[in-house]
This record gives structure tokens, C-alpha cells and sequence, in this order.
């Protein structure tokens, strides 16, 4: 989207923090240590209760001095065994689709952009479709088939960055393409498996394509967590850089950043986030694009607040979601990613017309 | 292309009256049914899904009953086919009616769906007799079955489809089987055939057997999804069971059989040779407060 920068005010080429407070009549200065502070420990408030809410509210009522007092009560195991891991996924998965999106909407200067968008989540899946199948009739541990995400994300992340490059370069417009098309692609493969499996695993392929945060073991959490944390500190770690490469390659270039090398640092990291988070919770979509956006519109886009910002409220706005898939139509349940994609996608139409294009720039 | 060639031939000239009856199932549970009333050989095409009994694997597949192939069908020159009543093939069976071809729809969703269509299609391939007997011989298996389940108590059981989601058995012919094998089946109250139920549900449920088609056939395999789960009674008594997804989920003139695999399972007492005692039922306290089975 090279047309962005032109359909904004004129002084928005200055780094992001303008951006985007004149609608929301915030006046917004330069980043500092009070603020960010204050904007992360508000968020911070907000995924507390979403998760407390959440742990309050399920499926069944439960009996919470029971569950407390009682290790052996059905309570308990509701409890610590099906919600709390339920919690701790959505927000750990949540955390690091928003940092994901905000991250390569930096990196391919598109606002649309966000972990499907470039192929790695249709690979994720893809990969652990295949080892669903496969452990269906050879069997194979319950490691499997996110094991399998991963490496398939991986191998999708590899062949995207090589195909995307262009003259040694990697483009953000060639690479957009390719991720797109990897996307189509892969969704394509998911059909092709999904057309000659047998009537009873189709339900699981679906699974992987809507998302769902169902009964995750504590293994899974952790191994989302260790991946969404570490490469959020690796993305702040090139915050001041994607704030420069939103002034287009030659400025940043001429700002001495070195281009290629933070997008190759920004796209690893990325992939190595998404792949964890897709191989156990399947493609759920629409967190890392309206949580980002929504941030920049209210605290601006300086990356240094908006990663760490989109990783506590992606977390927030997921528990949030799974909540509301747990108990609108209990006792059954509903996937998660159709919440997600039902509130996302008005609301998202939403702020693009309230806003128009200014809102919606990265 | 030589399937188109046919079609257009065969559009050209209706073969309403074909010499002989040659049949295309359209479904399992159809196909299950023509061999068992002794139409098989009179079959010439079945659906993808057909793999029962082990002679049908050999014969030309044409569709499955949600996406059937309307050119292999023609191209089979049938005199009769037989389909299923459900929405998702309606163009296609329009498009044959329309086309001059004899067609039969059933529906295998109830017991009662089972058994008019073994009946329905005994009389569309004039093979009434061998559709009373069967049916009749059904009915003697299901009283025998029900027979030995006199002496025990209902269990609250739950079957399980798969994991990921975390889909059951909520009604259907497979819901009345667990009803005629002395079940109450906790995922019976979801008002949808296949609900998905979360885990939370299941432990405040707290099923005493848990039938797990994710499994495999592997019978009373330890199953990593459940072990985390342990106060749930199956898993603390190690009564969680695979089963053959393609066997017991699949309606036809084997229920009767379904229905014996799920009460051996469900209550081995009744069919041990020298009756166990009953174990106790859990006193767990929260077991029925979420639980509202039928």
C-alpha cells in the first residue's frame, strides 16, 4: 500500500504517534515512560477481570469453596483441569496472534495484513490435518499433530521468504502475494484431504479451519507461551526500526536502518509465533488484525507501546471471546474462531467507515 | 470424457425399462440393506462411503449421498437408484427424476427410518419376503439383547466421535440404541444429533462409560485425552473403549449388531457367564447438578 502515507494528513510521515488521535480527540505526546506504563497497566487491569470473568463463568455452575477446599471434587477438576487451562490458552494464543498482526502490518506496510495473510497459519494447518489423519489410522501420541503444525509452518514460512524475495531482496509488496496465494493454496490441499477422508474426520478438518481452544493440556500452553513471549521481546527488540520502516524503505534506509535485515528478523520471528499458536489452536482469525487497529487508533501507532499493548489485549479480547463460545449456547459450545469473526468483521467495517483510510493506516 | 459421451447417449434416449434390475446405491446404510435382503447382485453402483460388506469394494463408486457424480450414474445405466432424503444432494436427484429415472429415497436418521427403509426398498426391488425376514430376524436380536439387560441398572454413558471438537452421540438411532441398552446418555438433552460438548459438561456429568470412536478399535486403549480428567468415574475405573467409527456409527440392517457391541460393552455383567456384581455408582456430588439427560 504505497498509496497510504498520501491519503493521510500531510504531517503524518512524522513517526506514528499523531496518527490517529485527531478522531479520538486524544492528545497524544511523544512515548514515555509514564504513559507506557500507564496505557500497559490499564490493559493489564482489563485481562485480569476478562480472565477472572472467565474463570467465574463456564459451561456448568461450580461450587468454588468446593473447588478450592476439595482436590478430589468434581469442582476442582473443572476448574483447574478443563477451564483454567482453557484461560491460559486463549490468552496465550490470543496474545500472540494481535503481536503477530501488528508486527507484519509494520512489515509489509498493509493494513491488511495478519498471520493467514501470509501463508504460515493455512501451512500450520495443513500440517496438522495431515498428522490428524495419520494418527487416525496408524495412531501416534496427542504430540502429534501440533508437533506437525509447527514443522509444516516452518517449511510454509521457508518457501514463502524464498519465493518472496525479489532481486536478493525481500519485497513487502512480492511477499504479500506469495503469502496469499500460499494461503489459497494450502486451504486448497485442506479440501483435497477433506474430500477423500472418511464422513467422521471431515468434523476435525473443520476444526483446524474455524479454531477452537478446546480442552488444551498444560504442555500446549506453556509451548504457545515460551514462543508468543520470546518473540514478542525479539519484535521490541525492533520496535524503533518497523517505526521508521512506516515512513517507506528509502527514509528508513536513509535513517540507517538496515531494511533487509529487520524484515528477515521480523518475518522469522513472526512465523515462529504463529506456527506455535495455530498447531494447537487452529486458525482463528480476525484477533491479529482488529486488535492491533483498534490499539493504533487509541494510543497511536509507535511499536515500542503498540507490541506489548495488542500482546495483553489480544489475550484480553480471546479469553473474552472463548467465554462468550463456552456459554452463549451451553451446555454445547460453539468454535471460538466464529466469535472472533463475528464481532471482529462488523466492527472492523465499523472503524473503517468511521474513520475512513486515516483510522485504518498502519 | 467417455462419461460425458454416455450421458449425452443416455439423455438422448431415456432407458427407462432396462432388462434386469441394475441398482446404484447412493449410501452405506442402502447398500448394507440391498445385500442383506439379497438384492446385491443386482447392484452395479455404490457411494464412496460404501465399504460394507467387503464385496462392494470392487464395484463403480458414483458420488457419496452429498455430492453423488451424476455422470457415473448415468453411465451405470441404472433401472433403480436409491438415495437418502437428505437437502444436500436435491439438485442431483431432481436433475435424474427429471432425466426418466426410477428413484427410491429413505431415511436412515431414526430406528424407525432403518426399518421402513429396509421395508421400502424390499418392495422397490421386489425382494418383499427377504426384507420381512430380515427385519424380523433384527427384531428377535434387539429382544434378546433387551432380554439380558433386565438385571442391570442404567449407566450414564458418553459417545464420543472425536476429539477436536469434542463431538458425541446426541440422538439418532444411536441415541435410541443407548436407550434400549439400559443408557442415559448425557449428551442426549443438546436437542442436536452430533453436539458438541465441552469438557467441563463431561466432568460434571460424570459418564461411567465412555465409548471413544477418536480410539480407534482398539478396545480399552489408555487414551492421553482422557487421563488428564481422572475424576470423571470412566476414566478412575478404566472403562473408556474405542470402537470402529465405520461399524457402530453407520445405520443400516447391522444396528442390531451395534446394538449388542454397545450393551456387551456398556454392561459386560449382563453377558458374563456367571453375573458380576454391580460396581457402586460414585456418590460424587456435582455429578447431576449440570446434568440434565432425558
Amino acid at each position: 500500500m504505497e498509496a497510504s502515507p498520501n491519503l493521510t494528513k500531510p504531517d503524518s510521515a512524522t513517526p506514528a504517534p499523531h496518527r490517529g488521535s485527531v478522531p479520538l480527540e486524544i492528545t497524544q505526546a511523544y512515548l514515555t515512560r509514564a504513559r507506557l506504563l500507564g496505557v500497559m497497566s490499564a490493559l493489564g487491569v482489563v485481562l485480569a477481570a476478562v480472565c477472572v470473568l472467565a474463570a467465574l463463568f463456564g459451561t456448568v455452575r461450580i461450587d468454588f469453596v468446593r473447588a478450592l477446599r476439595q482436590p478430589s471434587s468434581p469442582d476442582h477438576a473443572i476448574l483447574f483441569a478443563a477451564r483454567l487451562p482453557r484461560i491460559l490458552m486463549g490468552a496465550a494464543v490470543g496474545a500472540t496472534l494481535a503481536a503477530v498482526g501488528a508486527a507484519l502490518q509494520a512489515l509489509v506496510r498493509n493494513p491488511l495484513a495478519e498471520g493467514s495473510t501470509l501463508g504460515i497459519s493455512g501451512g500450520a494447518a495443513f500440517g496438522a490435518i495431515l498428522a490428524l489423519v495419520w494418527s487416525y489410522h496408524f495412531g501416534g501420541g496427542w504430540a502429534l499433530v501440533p508437533l506437525a503444525g509447527f514443522a509444516a509452518a516452518l517449511v510454509s514460512t521457508l518457501a514463502v521468504y524464498r519465493l518472496g524475495q525479489m532481486h536478493g531482496r525481500l519485497e513487502p509488496f512480492s511477499l504479500l502475494l506469495v503469502g496469499v496465494i500460499f494461503n489459497t493454496f494450502w486451504s486448497a490441499l485442506i479440501l483435497l484431504v477433506n474430500s477423500v477422508v472418511n464422513l467422521y474426520q471431515t468434523r476435525s478438518i473443520l476444526f483446524w479451519l474455524v479454531g477452537s481452544l478446546e480442552a488444551p493440556t498444560y504442555y500446549e500452553v506453556a509451548a504457545v507461551t515460551a514462543f508468543g513471549g520470546g518473540g514478542l521481546m525479539w519484535l521490541l527488540w525492533h520496535a524503533r526500526d518497523m517505526n521508521l520502516l512506516s515512513l517507506g524503505d528509502d527514509s528508513a534506509r536513509d535513517l540507517g536502518v538496515e531494511v533487509d535485515r529487520v524484515r528477515r528478523a521480523i518475518f522469522i520471528a513472526t512465523s515462529l509465533m504463529i506456527g506455535a499458536a495455530v498447531s494447537v489452536s487452529g486458525m482463528i482469525g480476525f484477533v491479529g488484525l482488529i486488535v492491533p487497529h483498534i490499539l493504533r487508533l487509541a494510543f497511536g501507532a509507535d511499536h515500542r507501546l503498540l507490541l506489548p499493548a495488542s500482546f495483553v489485549a489480544g489475550a484480553a479480547f480471546l479469553v473474552a471471546a472463548d467465554l462468550g463460545a463456552r456459554t452463549l449456547i451451553a451446555p454445547a459450545e460453539l468454535p471460538v474462531g466464529v466469535i472472533t469473526a463475528l464481532c471482529g468483521g462488523p466492527f472492523f467495517i465499523y472503524l473503517l467507515r468511521r474513520e475512513g483510510h486515516r483510522g485504518i493506516a498502519v | 470424457m467417455l462419461g460425458a459421451l454416455i450421458a449425452v447417449l443416455a439423455h438422448c434416449a431415456p432407458l427407462r425399462a432396462w432388462p434386469g434390475q441394475r441398482i446404484v446405491s447412493l449410501a452405506p446404510s442402502v447398500t448394507e440393506t440391498l445385500f442383506a435382503i439379497g438384492a446385491g447382485p443386482e447392484v452395479v453402483g455404490v457411494s464412496q462411503y460404501c465399504d460394507y460388506p467387503p464385496e462392494v469394494v470392487k464395484l463403480p463408486k458414483v458420488g457419496s449421498f452429498l455430492t453423488p457424480n451424476m455422470e457415473a450414474i448415468v453411465g451405470l445405466r441404472p433401472g433403480l437408484i436409491i438415495g437418502l432424503e437428505t437437502s444436500a444432494n436435491a439438485r442431483e436427484i431432481h436433475a435424474l427424476q427429471r432425466m426418466g429415472y426410477r428413484i427410491l429415497l429413505t431415511n436412515d436418521d431414526s430406528l424407525e427410518g432403518i426399518e421402513d427403509g429396509i421395508r421400502t426398498i424390499g418392495e422397490g426391488t421386489g425382494h418383499v419376503r427377504q426384507a420381512l425376514e430380515l427385519l424380523n430376524s433384527l427384531h428377535v436380536r434387539m429382544r434378546k439383547v433387551e432380554e439380558r439387560l433386565k438385571v442391570v441398572a442404567p449407566r450414564k454413558v458418553l459417545v464420543v466421535v472425536g476429539h477436536n471438537p469434542l463431538v458425541a452421540v446426541g440422538g439418532g438411532y444411536l441415541n435410541q440404541l443407548l436407550r434400549m441398552a439400559d443408557c442415559i446418555n448425557i449428551a442426549a438433552g443438546f436437542g442436536v444429533e452430533w453436539p458438541r460438548v465441552g469438557v467441563e459438561y463431561v466432568i460434571a456429568a460424570a459418564p461411567e462409560v465412555i465409548l471413544d470412536g477418536q480410539m480407534g478399535s482398539e478396545r480399552a486403549a489408555p487414551s492421553g485425552f482422557w487421563d488428564r480428567y481422572p475424576v470423571i468415574p470412566a476414566v478412575r475405573n478404566h472403562r473408556i473403549y474405542g470402537y470402529d467409527q465405520n461399524e457402530m456409527l453407520r445405520p443400516g440392517p447391522r444396528v442390531g449388531k451395534t446394538l449388542q457391541t454397545l450393551a456387551a460393552l456398556i454392561h459386560p455383567e449382563a453377558f458374563a457367564a456367571t453375573p458380576l456384581p454391580l460396581p457402586l455408582a460414585s456418590p460424587s456430588a456435582a455429578s447431576t447438578k449440570g446434568a440434565e439427560p432425558r
